[in-house]
């Protein structure tokens, strides 16, 4: 049970880590928006409070000493120190290191602690006496307030304890307090998770009515408050120890808030009215219109673990695998009624799958935040200027492609910090402006989703990289490459142009990388770059990993799928043909093809008759397979072929055809890198 | 026959391939299946036969005759294939096993299992939990978990030729 918390507990610090992040990238834009301010004081409060509770102590002292310098900030409505902003955001790595145990305890990750306490000591002292005098409340005149506090019945659930919140607001003056009791249930059906009570309370402070509300900060949301003023003066001066229990009584037994006003205004009442005691006109809608708003996103989104969602998918596409069969019976099968049915079926079900896919879609804007931070940090390291923009942000991948992706991307982003984006002297002696920019454009184009990493740096010198290529052997000196074929250099393993290994990128991995994971995705990644105009890269991703749209075609008495977004053309070819062929290439349409016979490729030479062509285009290679026949458009749920098949990579996986047989998905990328590397060793 | 009895019985099932006689505890087995077609893999080793569809997933199936080192055979009417649960490491992994006839099912206390002879045996002992005894015949009771995780050809036939040398 306490582990199972303690898992939501790190989820919820997770989130809240990224809120505070987020919140204060934004006030670094602009250190005056108060409102920032106030969110990342309530989310540092939230932060400390659980932490306390599941033992997270490191972090809650942190945290705590953080949290009083905003608050003295906000207090104070001053501007927002950029110090402040630098410790927090090194204060947000570290506690995310704090929530993981084992990195928690190496000594490294306590000296950085102590450092941070020191620092964040130091900077509230720069930060409270500064605000001291500014802050001197503006001590007023003895108002009365009514309130009314019914907090929802999940309150317990964050933690909150309400009668620390009238704790707090005893401490602003004199307080009574009415309790109703109304809803709470017999004892038996009591559950004591839920919060049954609420209150009407009676307020005479000298405190302003900001300071009334701040004691509900963090319930705000998760209660309806309303405030009322009775008027100047202790207006309940007059009231008797009688007339108070007659009004417990009254509250206690579900008198509702317009009536306690009521009755607290009633000539001869309890309370003698002051002038101006009609509710401010904001204090009523706003609390109930905040309130309804948040219930009902709360109630528009769920969280879901992750795993459930990927059960959700398998199951999708057995039933996908399994109607495809259906269909195929009920077309043999004389009963009208049964096609009927199945068509009924098939319809169904590629409307849940299409859903089901749509749920399985996060959109590319959730891993920003994390990239903002990256430029941010590392151009201040590299004191470079550079702003970091992003379009489309609501292009939308598959959950699993987009955790794959952002560790990609934080390579591309690091090199065209570190290579691309020249020093600010520089890009002003090459006329360009001083600020440098990274654009991140996401789109939709067919099946595929584009992201496009633009940066207006220095470009590719593509002498260097040739020469590069040469120290290291990759080409020979009386080699002649074009513009692409050099920059499909840097994709090379090992390869890197950097002059020497910073701390930030050339470590000699990076491209190449990048190319891998991306076809682990079943994606492309392509370069284009112009000297001192800047780079591009151009990341190309299927939009879900586990259903292809592919070209069915038999080689012998097996069925593959290629998939189709790497399918440009199909030929028939004719015996003559590849008698005539020569070099390995056939000759289509006026231009010679390189080729290959599947069959050889496969290992089963002699099988078949290679009727067919299917031209496959992986990055700049073109290639042509030869196949028996072509059966058709396909629709491939891809599944695992599991670890007894792992040496054969060529293979995404199987899919389940509609007569239950099974055919094999091919990676065109590997294929035709193994067959033209065999190809080379041959000659 | 008692309750304590029946809970320390084991059972096991007996398939033939070959000449020989194999048993294997039905606690790893889920299922029997006739043979259906076999979509082969291409660059994969002969006792790879292939993959098939088990009811949504894809199940690789291994020849058991070439994968102990006997000859080929064309599949018969009775040739049938085992579905296998397996440990591998920490993982539980699904394997058929295509074997030329299944026959039965029968229990035998653990304690009646006879050690394989460690000197002049047929087949390698670590991949023998024992040897049972049936009516007239010997079966060999495999340890399918060591059998299946071992990627290679199992090499009964050098302990052949090394009985023979």
């Amino acid at each position: 049970m306490i582990e199972h918390l303690k898992q939501k507990y790190l989820e919820e610090a997770h989130d809240l880590l990224l809120e505070l992040e987020q919140t204060l990238l934004l006030l670094e834009q602009n250190p005056a928006a108060a409102e920032g301010v106030e969110t990342a004081f309530r989310v540092m409060h939230t932060l400390k409070g659980s932490s306390g509770m599941f033992g997270y102590q490191q972090i809650g002292e942190l945290v705590h000493l953080l949290e009083s310098g905003y608050d003295a900030i906000r207090a104070s409505g001053s501007p927002f120190p950029h110090a402040l902003l630098n410790l927090s955001l090194e204060a947000v790595d570290h506690i995310r290191l704090l929530l993981d145990a084992a990195a928690a305890a190496t000594e490294a990750c306590q000296t950085t602690h102590r450092l941070l306490l020191k620092r964040a000591a130091e900077m509230l002292y720069e930060v409270v006496p500064a605000t001291d005098s500014s802050t001197a409340p503006t001590r007023q005149e003895l108002t009365s307030w009514a309130l009314l506090f019914a907090p929802q019945a999940d309150l317990f659930k964050n933690g909150t304890n309400p009668l620390y919140i009238l704790e707090d607001l005893a401490s602003l003056g004199q307080l009574h307090t009415f309790a109703d009791t109304q809803l709470l249930p017999p004892a038996q059906a009591l559950d004591p998770r839920c919060c049954y009570l609420s209150w009407k309370l009676l307020l005479v402070t000298d405190a302003p009515e900001s300071d009334i509300r701040d004691c509900f900060l963090f319930v705000e949301g998760s209660c309806r408050l309303e405030l009322h003023p009775l008027g100047p003066g202790n207006c309940l001066s007059s009231l008797s120890e009688p007339a108070t229990a007659e009004l417990a009584r009254q509250v206690r037994e579900g008198l509702s808030w317009e009536q306690f006003l009521e009755q607290l205004q009633q000539p001869g009442a309890a309370v003698a009215a002051g002038p101006g005691q009609l509710p401010t006109a904001d204090s009523l809608p706003e609390a109930e219109g905040g309130a309804a708003g948040l219930q009902t996103r709360g109630a528009a989104s769920i969280r879901v673990a992750s795993d459930k969602l990927d059960d959700l998918m398998n199951l999708v596409s057995e039933l996908v695998a399994n109607q495809e069969r259906l269909s195929l019976l009920a077309e043999l099968s004389l009963q009208p009624e049964l096609a009927g049915v199945a068509e009924e079926i098939e319809k169904i079900t590629r409307q849940l799958r299409d859903k089901t896919f749509d749920i399985c879609l996060v959109p590319i804007g959730s891993m920003l935040t994390r990239f903002k931070r990256l430029v941010r940090d590392l151009s201040q390291e590299l004191n470079k200027n550079i702003v970091f923009e992003a379009e489309g942000v609501e292009t939308e991948l598959d959950k699993n492609v987009i955790q794959n992706l952002s560790d990609c991307l934080v390579h591309i982003f690091r090199n065209s910090i570190d290579h691309g984006i020249e020093g600010e002297q520089e890009r002003l002696r090459k006329g360009k402006p001083a600020q440098g920019k990274i654009v991140l454009k996401a789109y939709t184009s067919g099946t595929n989703v584009v992201i496009e990493v633009q940066d207006d740096g220095a470009g590719i010198d593509l002498q260097k990289v040739q020469q590069k290529a040469l120290q290291k052997g990759l080409i020979g000196p009386e080699d002649t490459l074009s513009e692409q074929e050099v920059l499909e250099l840097l994709f090379m393993p090992g390869f890197s142009t950097a002059q020497g290994v910073t701390a930030v990128s050339g470590r000699g991995v990076g491209m190449d990388v990048v190319r891998r994971n991306m076809r682990e995705l079943r994606g492309e990644v392509t370069l284009s770059s112009r000297q001192d105009a800047g780079t591009t890269l151009t990341l190309t991703l299927p939009l879900t990993i586990s259903i292809i749209d592919g070209l069915m075609v038999r080689i012998g008495d097996t069925d593959f799928v290629l998939p189709l977004s790497f399918v440009e053309k199909s030929y028939s070819i004719t015996p003559g043909q590849l008698s005539a062929a020569f070099n390995n290439q056939l000759v289509l349409d006026g231009e010679p093809m390189l080729y290959a016979n599947l069959a050889d490729a496969f290992g089963c030479p002699g099988v078949g008759r290679q009727s067919f062509g299917v031209v496959v285009k992986t990055g700049q290679q073109k290639m042509l397979l030869l196949v028996d026949a072509i059966l058709g458009e396909y629709q491939a749920v891809l599944k695992p072929l599991g670890r007894f098949y792992l040496e054969q990579d060529f293979l995404s996986g199987g899919s389940l055809k509609g007569d239950g047989t099974v055919a094999l998905v091919i990676d065109p990328q590997k294929l035709i890198q193994d067959i033209i590397q065999k190809t080379a060793i041959s000659i | 026959m008692k309750q304590e009895e029946l809970t320390t019985l084991n059972s096991y099932l007996s398939f033939s391939l070959d000449q020989e006689c194999f048993g294997v505890n039905v606690g790893k087995v889920i299922e029997i299946l006739e043979v259906p077609h076999i979509t082969r893999i291409p660059k994969a080793p002969p006792f790879m036969r292939g993959v098939i569809n088990l009811r949504g997933t894809v199940l690789p199936v291994v020849d058991t005759r070439l994968k102990f080192g006997l000859a080929p055979k064309a599949d018969t009417i009775n040739t049938c294939i085992i579905v296998f649960s397996i440990c591998i490491g920490e993982e539980q992994v699904m394997v058929g096993a295509l074997v030329d006839a299944v026959q039965e099912v029968f229990e035998m206390p653990e304690s009646e299992l006879r050690p394989t002879p460690s000197m002049g045996g047929r087949y390698k002992a670590e991949f023998i939990r024992g040897m049972a005894r049936r009516d007239d015949e010997f079966i060999m009771v495999l340890d399918v978990d060591r059998i299946f995780a071992h990627e290679e050809i199992l090499d009964l036939q050098l302990d052949l030729e090394a009985l023979k040398a």
